[in-house]
């Protein structure tokens, strides 16, 4: 008798411990994760990352920089500092577009910071001018597919839970600038101009992907405007070469241009290395649409 | 160097006299010798090599050349192979095979499908594996055009888990699995056997990388396969 009642309550301890544990995993798994708080330097590291975190819970995309300054005239701010003390992870260019954040994090405070280089296994050409890198990677299709899966790697080893759902996000990502990429190779096929001149040295990766050649860049530097004596090399050079088309950007001086057009005879068109206005996860996409348009126009229809 | 101790009176007379002429040479002579040496070491290593080609601090084995020293047609041949390969890897980490170049460029994928802009030569892509290894060969349509190789190794059955960090030669499947990966080209691409390679700077490939190896770097472990 006594034996049968010690089996029973084993028996209902034994339930009772079973129930208390499934309610326990319940209530756990009931709770909201904390989101993942990432940070992004430059305008086409806020798209690649809005696209790979998609429409999974638990993320916050986070811009530093204000929209409407461009990277390279950029001057820390204490608001923006802010935006980074409670960061998990941040992705950085790395190789000289935006030093400024390394101050800046040290500022913040923030000591688990996850730093993801995208640049780190990107290969880099040569500044046109100088013995540096071309820091301008994120102006090219292949390699933004190759940095957005950079980032979903970084971002899937702090949420192993998410892996294959980030995973395919990227994959479709890839797949949509893969399809610009295509449709914008089958016209340029038929290019009568190969060869050009650019005003600024970002878009060197993106013409080497479309098997186009540079022949000068008419910047003496990033940011930099060329000296009366640079522009009068540059006409030189467009009337040597018999170059007839550069590609500009948007805030280039136009009493500049209208030298290389009065006095080379050149057609300009504006490229935009997307660098300035609103952070939204098709910026990069409609941004390089218009690229490729604007090259096909150049080069193609009016070239 | 005199002293003259005063006796109880706690005061000492110490008279420093400096070095002789000849002292003073040869101290001199053996510091510039010293800041010489370490000079000639330095730059030994740094700015030219025995070869007069670049230099090997950047820690290059003589197989090795940096992407951003090749030609731009090459530039672009290993951005598109490196976004070959990860597709590749999407693959494998969803289905456990490797995809066949045809199925790559069925989706577009670079530089398995046909790019109407490319003015170099036409390739034909093969994939061949064996044991751990994979191969992804582009064979050029014309002699004298470089061929085109992507290594991939993956670990042995049974073998321990790699600590190693992932980095350009270093990727992790998202089910844990570590690839070896590479990318390599050859000069005599079109005269070729396509059998498979594992040693490939044995038979005369270049190795193209984005960053020169780390210090300390240790390659993978070469493996007899049947």
């Amino acid at each position: 008798m006594i034996h049968r009642l010690l089996v029973r309550l084993k028996a209902d301890a034994t339930g009772l411990l079973i129930v208390a544990a499934l309610l326990f995993a319940a209530t756990a798994s009931a709770q909201p994760r904390p989101t993942l708080k990432i940070g992004v330097t430059l305008h086409p590291y806020y798209s690649w990352t809005a696209n790979v975190v998609g429409t999974l819970p638990g993320y916050e995309v986070r811009s530093i920089l204000p929209g409407e300054i461009d990277a390279g005239d950029y001057q820390p701010r204490p608001e923006d500092i802010k935006k980074l003390m409670d960061l998990d992870a941040i992705v950085i260019n790395g190789i000289g577009h935006d030093d400024f954040i390394n101050p800046m994090i040290k500022a913040s405070g923030n000591k688990k910071l996850v730093i993801i280089r995208v640049n780190e296994s990107t290969p880099q050409i040569h500044a046109a001018h100088g013995s540096g890198v071309n820091s301008h990677t994120f102006i090219s299709f292949t390699n933004a597919i190759q940095q957005t899966y950079a980032i979903q790697k970084a971002i899937a080893a702090l949420r192993p839970s998410d892996a294959s759902a980030l995973q395919a996000n990227a994959a479709d990502y890839a797949r949509r600038l893969r399809q610009i990429k295509a449709r914008a190779a089958t016209a340029l096929a038929d290019a009568k101009i190969n060869r050009v001149v650019t005003v600024h040295d970002g878009y060197g990766y993106l013409l080497q992907e479309f098997g186009l050649e540079i022949a000068g860049v008419v910047q003496p530097q990033h940011g930099l405007t060329p000296s009366a004596g640079e522009l009068k090399d540059m006409v030189a050079l467009l009337k040597r070469e018999k170059i007839r088309v550069v590609f500009s950007e948007d805030t280039f001086p136009p009493a500049l241009l209208k030298v290389l057009r009065d006095e080379a005879g050149v057609k300009v068109y504006t490229i935009t290395h997307i660098a300035s206005g609103a952070y939204t996860p098709d910026k990069f996409e409609k941004e390089m649409q218009r690229n490729v348009d604007t090259m096909i126009r150049a080069l193609v229809n009016e070239g | 160097m005199a002293v003259d101790s005063g006796q109880g009176a706690g005061i000492r007379t110490v008279e420093i006299r400096p070095p002789s002429l000849r002292e003073e040479t040869t101290i001199v002579v053996r510091l510039a010798v010293v800041i010489v040496a370490i000079v000639g070491f330095y730059l030994a290593n740094t700015a030219w090599s025995v070869d007069g080609k670049p230099a090997r601090a950047n820690g290059l084995l003589p197989y090795q050349t940096l992407v951003s020293d090749a030609a731009s047609p090459a530039q672009l041949m290993f951005r598109e192979l490196q976004e070959g390969l990860l597709e590749a890897e999407r693959v494998r980490s969803d289905t456990g095979g490797w995809p066949s170049p045809d199925a790559l460029a069925e989706q577009g994928i670079p530089p398995f499908a046909k790019d109407p802009t490319a003015k170099g030569p036409a390739y034909r892509w093969i994939v061949t594996h064996r044991g751990a290894f994979i191969n992804y060969r582009g064979i050029p349509g014309v002699t004298g055009a470089p061929a085109w190789l992507l290594l991939v190794q993956e670990p042995l059955p049974d073998s321990l888990p790699d600590p190693s960090p992932e980095d350009e030669e270093h990727h992790r499947l998202p089910h844990g699995m570590m690839l070896h990966v590479s990318v390599w080209t050859h000069t005599d691409g079109a005269e070729l056997s396509p059998a498979l390679v594992q040693v490939p700077q044995a038979e005369g490939w270049i190795q193209l990388r984005v960053n020169p190896p780390a210090i300390g770097y240790v390659p993978p472990p070469t493996v007899k396969t049947p």
